[in-house]
This record gives structure tokens, C-alpha cells and sequence, in this order.
């Protein structure tokens, strides 16, 4: 994160750090479920090791994991997580660079937004249609869906945060190559 | 259009946008919506209806928690004190071989990637010790790097490995089956590692010092005593899997809490090496998920367009033979892997290639222990090589230098490829008798 060394009093700047602490929000929730997910493994080791069977908890655990993954997206764009071919990008300068940037960043708007969309609008059936899980688990699906919802409207956000923060000649750490992974 | 314009348009279109620099998750799934229209009559809207389904159907698959688990796993050893253990410890062990330390690069990797699923973290964690020891006894610069990036890529082949995960959750293969058949390629790429290096320093005498330390027995103990954290980390680990105590994931969580054990025993375990390993974790897992995520889809799309099924036909018209085929795929993941990385390479690729291996009689499980060497080159090849990158941060060497250090190590992987091509049972033999999981 680029920090000013005196922090900006102007609106704008003050919503820019706002969404991305809103993003660490998220990896901070995100990594809470990772933990989550270790505890519900560990209970079905000793579950297994005393001779009980605890139902469910492999549905469980997918829903952690896809909950942990999504609530994780923005935070992992935000710090350049994501892997991108940076071929061009770390060969071009100037102008031309800027240009190839602002395409990747609004091609990744479109489809954050379309994915986000979607991912909205099924769980809102699911809402509506009381999809439950075919699992033993009989979870009501919006339930672990809409954390799905809020982590790919979060990307779409920090997605198209990076365009105005690319057309302010802001830098970001979400322009790394993703390269140290 | 003819459908093999259609084709040529849609790889084109795919190849823009990841060559541009999109991100590659996002891509895939903007190509799939793409494909999706091109070749099939349905609705953006209808699409779009496929893909969160088909987005939430892949992200919530409990056999994907072991990537998250193991991921963690190896963020904390890396913030211990394996590396020095692991040099210290081998140090008695390889100083008489001829090549003397540049073994313990390379025995190093091989032990740390027992407990680590990705070829940059085994790379960073041997590296972080064995670089400046190294240059204090003044081994060539080369050897160092060459040895080090070629042995990181045994990350991806020795089990806990990522990629293979990512294989076998891709191809509905269980992921027990291939850690365990990637153990004895992983042991035969090391010692043809290890080989490469004492004869070259056969070749070369007076290359390398060979001021040799004499221990006494209580150090020597002592030495050899701080390899007992990983190797009871590595026998946890893999032996609950083997013995089909747990499953692969179950076993990731162990090594989880073993590597939180082995990190506190050391004192390394504060609150802020705690939540940077976990941080580390759910931003690389997230990483991946999105990869994923943009590859379930695409390959839902394929499905769609019917490409994967012509294209594997097409290839079996021309009668091929294995070794022909093998070759060419080879060739293919190489020069694909000088452009991605190897999990992008895997998840792009096997809608395509699944079809086409499986039609030819090829076992899955021995495809995917090839897949990891193949992959594994690509590690090391510029311009884009995680290894690498890695390694150009460590040494601040330029790329050149490191990828011309590597090269011999590409030629043993293409050596590796034959000889597992020719015993197939180096891969197939363990898994087939291994005892079933829970």
C-alpha cells in the first residue's frame, strides 16, 4: 500500500484508504476461515481417531474453503497477489505502458463486474428457490453463497478502484507481476 | 466462419489477453464467456447463469482445502530455523561426496520438499543458508545457482505438491495416488542432481575447497540430530497418507499443527510471524482459487465447443507414436511454460489434453508425475521462471546469468523425462501398493 508521508485530507484520498482498508477487512475475515478450516479437519481427525463420525463436515469445509478464497480475492489484488504475464507490461514504458495497464484494468472491470453479477443474482435464486445443499448437511445455499456474493463484489470493487487510482498516476502494489508466489 | 478459424480466432483472442498482461484467473474466465458465445448459441445472460454455478460447484470442493493447508504449512517452516537446521544437518552427510557442500542445495530441496508444495518457497528456504555459506567457502558462483534453481523444482515432484494437487482435483485423480507415486521419481531427479555435480567436480578438480571439518561424535550427533524436526514433519506427514490414515488434506492440517509445533520448540513462533504465515497463506491460496475458478469454467466452455474431443481425434488420426506423442508434448509445455507459470500451464492445458492422454492409452497417475518434470523445466526457463525470479532476488544476479546456471539442470529434467518414460514403474509402482485412505 502506498502510503503519503502526510495523509491527504481530501475526500477522495480519504475514500481510497477507507476501500482498501475494507479490502485487508476482508483478508483479515478471509484468514479467520482459513483458521476455521484447519479446526474443522482437526476435529474429524480425533472425530475419526474416537470412533465417531461427525455428518456434514466435508460440505462444511467447502463452504469455509469457497468463502476463505472469495473474501480473499480483493485483499490478494490489492497487494499484487494475482498472477499476470508481465512480458509486455515490464518491457513497454511511458505512454504505451500506461495504455496496455488501463486495458488489462478495464477488461478485469468488465469481468470482476460480470462475475460479481452473477454470483449476486444465484444466490438471490437460491434465496428465493430455498435451494438447500444435496449434501447430508441440508445447509440453505445462500447462506454460504452470499459470503461468495460480497467477496466478488469486493473484487469488482478493488478492480475498478485501480482504474481511477491508475488514471490518478497513483502507484499501486496491485500492479506487481504477482511474481513472488 | 469454418470451425477452424472459429478455433484459430479463439486461441488468438485467449492468447491477447494473457499476453497483454491480464490478470490470469480473469482471462480465463472472460475467454470462457467469449468462446462460450463464439461457438454456442446462448445469451451472455445464460452464460453467466453457468458460470456462478459453475464457480461456486469448483470453490467449494472440500478436496481443494489440502492447497490452502499446505500452502500454510510451508509459510510457517519458512519463518523457522529449517533452513540452518537443514544445513547444519547435511553438512557431515554430503562434505566427503566430490562436490562437496553443493550437495547439500540440492539434498536440502529434496528434504524441505517433503514438507513444501511450491518450488519458489523450497528455492527461498534452502537458498536463505546454503547462498552465503556457499560463498564463504568461495564455490563457484554458478554451481551455487545452477544447483539451487534446478533443486527448488523439486518442490513440484516430492509430495506435498501443489501443482500435482491442482492436477489431480483437474482430472478427478486422487491425490494420495500421485504424492505417493511422486516420491521415487522426486528420490532419482535429486541423485541425478547429485550425480551431475560429482562429476563435474570430478571434471573440475581444485574447483571447489575441500577443507573437510571433522566433527566428534557428540557434535556430530548434535548435527545430525537438527534434521529430527523435518524428518518427523515428513514422516507424519506422508506416512498417514501412505498408510491411508487420513486423507491428503487431513494430513496437510497435521503438518499445519507440526509445523506450528516445530516453530514454537524453536522460538520462532511470535504473534507476528503467526499472522504473516497466515496472511502469506490466504493471499497465495486466493491466488490460486482464482486461477482455478477462471479454469473450471473455461473448461466448462470447452466442453461446450466440442474442441478438447476434435482436437484429441485430430491427434490420434495421425498415429502417432507414444514416444512421438511425448515429445511433442514436451516440447509444448516448454516452450508454453516460457510464458506461464506452471500451475496456469496445468489448469489451461488439461481440457484439452485429458481427452487426448487418456485416448492414448497413457495411466493418469504416470502422466502426472511427467506433467511436474515438464512443468518443472519450465520453472527454470526464462523469461518467465518462478525459480528464477527467486533466485535473481536472493543473488541479484541479472536473468541471464541464472537461467545459463541452470541449463545443465534443464538438460538432467529432459534426461529425467526419458527415463521415467522408459520405467514407467519409478511413478506407478508405489501408489498401486499403497493402502487405501479413509
Amino acid at each position: 500500500m502506498t502510503s503519503d508521508p502526510a495523509p491527504s485530507r481530501h475526500p477522495l484520498a480519504l475514500l481510497d484508504r477507507t476501500l482498501m482498508r475494507l479490502y485487508a477487512a476482508g483478508g483479515c475475515l478471509a484468514a479467520a476461515l482459513l483458521v476455521c478450516l484447519a479446526l474443522l479437519f482437526l476435529m474429524s481427525i480425533i472425530g475419526r481417531a474416537m470412533g465417531t463420525y461427525i455428518p456434514g463436515l466435508n460440505a462444511y469445509a467447502g463452504y469455509v474453503l469457497a468463502g476463505c478464497s472469495f473474501m480473499a480475492f480483493a485483499y490478494a489484488f490489492r497487494d499484487g497477489a494475482h498472477i499476470r504475464v508481465g512480458i509486455l507490461i515490464t518491457r513497454l514504458g511511458g505512454r504505451a505502458e500506461f495504455l496496455v495497464r488501463l486495458w488489462c484494468q478495464l477488461a478485469a472491470s468488465v469481468i470482476t463486474c460480470y462475475v460479481a453479477w452473477y454470483v449476486v443474482r444465484m444466490t438471490w435464486e437460491s434465496w428465493l428457490l430455498e435451494d438447500v445443499s444435496e449434501e447430508i448437511d441440508a445447509t440453505p445455499l445462500w447462506i454460504p453463497q452470499s459470503v461468495l456474493a460480497v467477496g466478488s463484489i469486493l473484487l469488482a470493487l478493488v478492480v475498478v478502484h485501480h482504474v481511477f487510482r491508475l488514471l490518478a498516476g497513483m502507484k499501486s502494489d496491485a500492479e506487481r507481476m504477482g511474481e513472488e508466489a | 466462419m469454418s470451425e477452424i478459424e472459429l478455433t484459430l480466432f479463439f486461441i488468438a483472442i485467449l492468447l491477447f489477453f494473457l499476453g497483454t498482461g491480464v490478470w490470469v484467473g480473469l482471462s480465463l474466465v472472460g475467454v470462457a464467456a467469449i468462446g462460450m458465445m463464439m461457438f454456442t448459441d446462448r445469451s451472455l445472460d445464460h452464460i453467466g447463469g453457468a458460470m456462478a454455478t459453475t464457480i461456486w460447484s469448483g470453490n467449494s470442493s472440500w478436496s481443494l482445502a489440502a492447497l490452502p493447508m499446505f500452502i500454510w504449512m510451508g509459510e510457517i517452516l519458512f519463518r523457522t530455523k529449517l533452513s540452518e537446521n537443514l544445513f547444519q544437518g547435511l553438512t557431515p552427510l554430503t562434505q566427503r561426496l566430490p562436490g562437496g557442500l553443493l550437495h547439500v542445495n540440492i539434498a536440502g530441496s529434496a528434504v524441505f520438499a517433503a514438507v513444501s508444495g511450491s518450488s519458489a518457497a523450497t528455492v527461498a528456504t534452502v537458498g536463505k543458508m546454503s547462498i552465503p555459506e556457499l560463498r564463504r567457502r568461495e564455490y563457484p558462483e554458478n554451481m551455487i545457482i545452477g544447483t539451487l534453481a534446478g533443486a527448488g523444482t523439486l518442490g513440484l515432484l516430492i509430495p506435498p505438491s501443489i501443482t500435482l494437487i491442482i492436477y489431480g482435483v483437474t482430472i478427478n485423480e486422487s491425490i494420495p495416488k500421485l504424492f505417493i507415486a511422486g516420491i521415487i521419481p522426486g528420490i532419482v531427479l535429486a541423485l541425478m542432481f547429485m550425480g551431475y555435480v560429482a562429476i563435474w567436480s570430478l571434471a573440475n578438480r581444485g574447483a571447489v575447497e575441500t577443507v573437510i571439518r571433522k566433527y566428534s561424535a557428540p557434535e556430530l550427533l548434535r548435527a545430525l540430530g537438527q534434521l529430527l524436526p523435518v524428518v518427523l514433519l515428513i514422516a507424519a506427514v506422508m506416512g498417514s497418507i501412505y498408510n491411508g490414515v487420513t486423507t491428503a488434506t487431513e494430513a496437510a492440517v497435521l503438518g499445519v499443527v507440526g509445523a506450528l509445533v516445530i516453530s514454537a520448540v524453536q522460538r520462532s513462533l511470535t504473534m507476528a510471524s503467526f499472522r504473516d504465515a497466515l496472511l502469506g497463506a490466504t493471499k497465495t491460496s486466493a491466488m490460486i482459487a482464482l486461477i482455478l475458478s477462471g479454469s473450471t469454467f473455461l473448461s466448462l466452455a470447452m466442453g461446450f465447443t466440442g474442441l478438447p474431443r476434435a482436437l484429441a481425434e485430430w491427434i490420434s488420426g495421425m498415429g502417432l507414436t507414444p514416444v512421438a506423442l511425448i515429445v511433442a508434448l514436451t516440447v509444448f509445455y516448454i516452450v508454453l511454460g516460457c510464458f506461464l507459470d506452471g500451475i496456469s500451464a496445468v489448469v489451461l492445458t488439461m481440457a484439452v489434453i485429458e481427452p487426448l492422454v487418456r485416448q492414448a492409452g497413457f495411466d493418469m497417475i504416470w502422466f502426472g508425475i511427467y506433467l511436474m518434470i515438464v512443468v518443472e523445466m519450465a520453472q527454470i526457463t526464462p523469461p518467465i521462471g518462478f525459480n528464477l525470479f527467486v533466485l535473481q532476488g536472493m543473488t541479484g544476479h541479472d536473468m541471464g546469468f541464472i537461467a545459463r546456471a541452470a541449463l545443465p539442470m534443464f538438460g538432467i529434467m529432459v534426461l529425467a523425462v526419458a527415463v521415467i518414460y522408459m520405467f514407467p514403474e519409478l511413478a506407478t509402482w508405489l501408489p498401486e501398493n499403497m493402502k487405501p485412505g479413509p
